[in-house]
């Protein structure tokens, strides 16, 4: 977002698994619309569209080593509301249900981030502790703007890991100074506190032309190492291959 | 689940202070707690945010800023931003845990115990900063227009966690498959019979529906009874083959995969949660991610316990070749062994990927079969944007095996051989390809332009 060499690609790089396709990165991609997987599953009472959530452990190296599917996430189809106020809360719900779902998936493992786990590994005799810690969040930028509860379009800092502004994010040597993970998280947490409560309207925008949050605060917020310790919320998201290669096919046939 | 009654109840823990004592704190309390209006104790004029310097009360935290930037900006200090400081102190009252980390080697602290000044002087320097997103001897002259956050006395990830444990989805979660269907004993118990439940329940993703199992069976025992036909004729041995001996019927057969698929499930420990939201109810299906992750690594041969930085042969470049040896892997490696290093038992950071088909959560509504828009500055000669391939989705049919194919050609050029690659460390091993290899050649834009006729002739 902030240009082909600003610091928020370079340290988008910085993940090894990124670093073949940097230069993928300064692309400017945009799928407005694209269906990958779309399961209709039919119930007594109605039918819900779903669309599933994958985890790999990198460390496991012969076993394992595919996408697992963890689960299958609910999807509130937009449209169809009357009013621009009706969009706007059902949008707010799609996001509101989004990260409910992802507390559901990732509660134990939220833990776990924390104190660890003892495994029995074939290799080696004794148990080990595991301690699991989110390294990628393969999502494109609407979807980790979701994910991350920050508005996608109408605000000052349309980047997710720095904050420059919107009108200099094309600019050559922009200032982009990293968006502060702690804050905004306490931003999110009060916002999200009172837009439960349906109360100070005014509070809200306030917060949201401040830090660009919705009244939502992101789940991975709560993991450890990504909202304590490295504090690496904003730089676990990537590409994932599969989006880099349909996207990037649709550019070569120009 | 301490924290989650605290929260959900807004209900005082054991040594904080008790509803009637601190009355703007209690208010705010509730507040942070979500309670509903009614329970709030200072709601006598339906305004719970009171001064402490006047008699006024204000609706809005805001506004009692604002009043007290104008009004009281010359009283001390510390009561000069009692408004930014209650909000923190009574969310320590419901988040303060012995779980949850201050991050420094303060304990937490909880309101009964200390007073709004206890509070700031048991914190470090750091945290003076942190509380109210100000430093405490520069709070009378910031400006009281700034947004400060609510700031929990703990760890903000604990907050979170206990934030999303207060909505109650866990409680609704319970076990995909019902308990008397649990724990059933497999009928698919040879490798002929394990080889037809993997085909009705895989072919296609989904597997076989009910009537085309029906036929599949038909023809298996078809099969089997001409086989045995023909061993009688020719003196072999005459035995009932292995699908009709273990399935004397086809209506057998459907109910053996229908409790296989129940087995399954339950074995894989899949849950089934009720989120409530609005008025309606979701289904989520998910797995326990610990249970995952413990699953794979027992199965693993080989796991890297340890992964360190690897440098090139001159010693000036990092080498990041896959997920292990990137920057924020290691910097959580590092942050795993630093807080775990009293541990007996060897420790390794379990490094997590997620995945979601971010296609629907990016939905934006449009219609059917849009383009896909995309600017390629570096090198399609500047920000334009240029559209392309066709999205596909469920009702739009699947491209023919040749469309398949001339994607496979038209990505398989040397501009991008790493992406075509399915597999992680394939594509990053290779050097990023130059901007000019990813001009399209003459041959890509005669496969492109084909692909596009038939596509065009298609829709």
């Amino acid at each position: 977002m902030c240009g082909p060499r600003s610091e928020h690609n370079e340290r988008r790089a910085t993940d090894g698994r990124l670093a073949s396709i940097a230069c993928l990165v300064s692309l400017y991609m945009f799928p407005t619309r694209s269906f990958i997987l779309c399961m209709l599953v039919s119930s007594v009472s109605s039918a819900h569209y779903m669309y599933p959530i994958r985890v790999r452990f990198p460390n496991i190296r012969t076993g394992l080593t595919q996408w697992m599917t963890v689960g299958y996430m609910p999807f509130i189809k937009p449209g169809h509301a009357p009013t621009r106020a009706d969009r706007r809360k059902l949008r707010m719900q799609r996001d509101e249900l989004l990260q409910r779902c992802l507390a559901v998936l990732c509660d134990r493992l939220i833990t776990a981030s924390k104190d660890g786990f003892l495994v029995r590994l074939q290799q080696q005799s004794d148990e080990v502790l595991a301690v699991p810690r989110v390294v990628l969040y393969a999502a494109d930028h609407p979807e980790e703007r979701h994910v991350l509860g920050l508005k996608l379009n109408g605000c000052l800092f349309p980047c997710s890991q720095c904050l420059v502004n919107k009108t200099e994010q094309s600019c050559p040597g922009a200032v982009c100074t990293e968006r502060p993970v702690l804050y905004t998280l306490e931003m999110q947490m009060e916002a999200a506190l009172l837009y439960d409560r349906g109360c100070s309207g005014g509070r809200l925008n306030q917060i949201a032309a401040t830090t660009c949050a919705l009244p939502f605060v992101p789940v991975l917020g709560a993991f450890h190492g990504l909202g304590t310790g490295t504090l690496g919320l904003y730089k676990v998201f990537g590409f994932d291959l599969l989006h880099v290669r349909s996207n990037c096919s649709c550019l070569s046939g120009e | 689940m301490e924290t989650y009654d605290a929260i959900a109840t807004g209900t005082p823990m054991a040594g904080s202070a008790p509803m009637d004592a601190a009355a703007p704190t209690a208010a705010t309390a509730s507040i942070l707690a979500g309670a509903p209006v009614a329970a709030m104790p200072l709601m006598s004029d339906h305004r719970p945010w009171p001064c402490d310097h006047c008699a006024r009360r204000f609706r809005f935290g805001v506004g009692l800023r604002q009043h007290i930037a104008a009004r009281h900006s010359s009283s001390s200090v510390l009561l000069a931003s009692t408004a930014v400081v209650y909000p923190s102190v009574a969310t320590a009252s419901t988040l303060a845990t012995p779980d949850v980390d201050l991050g420094s080697s303060t304990p937490p602290v909880h309101v009964s115990d200390a007073t709004v000044e206890d509070v700031a002087d048991t914190m470090t320097t750091d945290e003076n900063v942190a509380v109210g997103g100000v430093d405490q001897l520069e709070r009378g002259v910031i400006s009281a227009f700034m947004p400060r956050p609510v700031r929990p006395v703990g760890c903000v990830s604990a907050a979170i966690q206990a934030y999303y444990q207060s909505k109650g989805d866990l409680m609704r979660t319970g076990p995909l498959v019902p308990p008397n269907r649990q724990g059933g004993v497999s009928a698919f118990n040879s490798v002929e019979l394990r080889k037809f439940r993997m085909f009705a329940l895989a072919t296609g993703g989904a597997g076989l529906s009910q009537t085309a199992r029906v036929e599949y069976y038909d023809g298996v025992v078809a099969a089997e009874r001409q086989t045995r036909l023909l061993n009688s004729a020719t003196g072999g041995p005459s035995m009932l083959g292995p699908m009709e001996s273990s399935f004397p019927t086809a209506a057998a057969f459907l109910r053996s995969l229908k409790s296989e698929q129940s087995r399954c499930l339950s074995e894989m420990g899949w849950r089934v949660s009720d989120i409530e939201l609005a008025g309606r109810s979701f289904k989520f299906y998910s797995r326990d991610l610990v249970d995952v992750a413990r699953e794979a690594l027992q199965m693993a041969t080989s796991v890297v316990l340890n992964s360190r930085q690897r440098f090139s042969a001159d010693g000036r470049r990092v080498l990041r070749t896959s997920a292990l040896d990137s920057d924020i892997y290691q910097a959580e490696q590092a942050d795993v062994f630093r807080k775990h290093r009293h541990c007996q038992k060897p420790v390794f950071a379990l490094a997590v990927q997620l995945f979601s088909d971010a296609a629907l959560v990016s939905w934006n509504g449009g219609r059917f079969g849009e383009d896909c828009m995309g600017s390629l500055p570096a090198c399609a000669g500047g920000g334009r944007w240029v559209g392309g391939g066709l999205h596909r989705d469920g009702g739009v049919p699947p491209p023919l095996m040749e469309d398949e194919l001339l994607l496979q050609r038209a990505c398989s050029g040397k501009s991008m051989p790493a992406l075509l690659v399915g597999n992680e460390d394939a594509a990053s091993d290779d050097e990023p390809p130059p901007l000019e290899d990813l001009h399209v050649g003459t041959e890509e834009r005669v496969v492109w332009a084909t692909l596009r006729a038939q596509r065009a002739s298609r829709y």
